[in-house]
């Protein structure tokens, strides 16, 4: 049966519409989708009823059912990902506050020792010189922990990349130390 | 979605699709026609209701997939069929027998 072309109408822009859900869902359930849109023009076509509301209503109701499906979806990354989430912000403050103390503190604090003994300054500018080293070892360590948990995430936690991240770690760890 | 428990209440929307399916199997556009007859037209569902409450049933282990057939009443294309599980029947039991009670209740108290 030919359709009208206001039911083809509707027809295409429900099958875009449902481009918006998430693509595992519409792979599973698209297809079944438009063909019970399809059944319901189907049936209010042959009651001789218009199809206007029901579009919209349906357009409607689809819609909130794609922002249900993407929001669970997004949850769900969340959810799994919750704990490097939480490691990563942490770092990320971590590597914020030693950064502010790198820029801000540990100057002022050097240029105030230095005015107090000018004899000996240039001992305290090699300390600031040892200080920054120490920070730049820190900071790579920081950067090396945030691409393990990217392994992690990616579930390469035990894959050579993940072990060499871990290495790097331990020596720049070591290298502060020693 | 864990596999649903019996003991777990089930949603509006669920329990009308389980009783949709508690006869026999159907398809989307099926289940929609069955859950608009059992309700007298009070319970309307669309397609994104009802396929989202689908994709988490089957994920609860409720209902599940049937082979794809064709309706002899509708002409055209072959169609997903969806039956109700084991697990989808104790649910369903345990939820008429929630109801029970709490009708008894409302029957003792006069209410109904």
């Amino acid at each position: 049966m030919a359709l009208e072309p206001r039911t083809r109408r509707y027809r295409n822009w429900y099958s875009k519409l449902l481009r918006l859900y998430p693509k595992a869902y519409r792979e599973r359930f698209g297809e079944g989708m438009e063909q019970t849109f399809n059944d319901l023009c189907r049936e209010r076509a042959q009651e001789g009823k218009g199809l206007f509301r029901l579009a919209l209503w349906m357009f409607v109701e689809t819609s909130a059912g794609i922002i249900r499906e993407n929001a669970t979806i997004i949850m769900r990354c969340i959810m799994n990902r919750g704990s490097t989430i939480f490691l990563r912000l942490v770092i990320t403050l971590i590597a914020i506050a030693a950064l502010a103390v790198c820029v801000f503190k540990l100057p002022r604090m050097i240029a105030q020792e230095a005015a107090k003994t000018p004899d000996t300054a240039w001992q305290i500018y090699l300390f600031l010189v040892g200080a920054y080293i120490q920070a730049a070892l820190f900071f790579f360590a920081l950067y090396q922990a945030f691409k393990l948990l990217s392994y992690i995430d990616r579930n390469k936690a035990f894959s050579e990349l993940s072990v060499r991240a871990l290495r790097h770690i331990k020596h720049s760890a070591l290298t502060s130390v020693s | 979605m864990s596999k649903n428990t019996p003991n777990t209440p089930l949603t509006p929307a669920v329990l009308h699709i389980l009783l949709a399916l508690s006869t026999e199997e159907r398809h989307g556009y099926g289940i929609m026609k069955e859950v608009d007859a059992d309700s007298q037209g009070k319970v309307k569902m669309g397609p994104g209701t009802l396929y989202g409450s689908i994709g988490r049933m089957i994920e609860a282990g409720l209902i599940r997939e049937s082979d794809k057939k064709v309706d002899p009443e509708m002409d055209d294309e072959r169609r997903v069929y969806y039956r109700i599980t084991g697990i989808g029947q104790k649910s369903l039991a345990a939820e008429l027998e929630r109801y029970r009670e709490v009708v008894a209740v409302a029957r003792r108290k006069q209410l109904a």
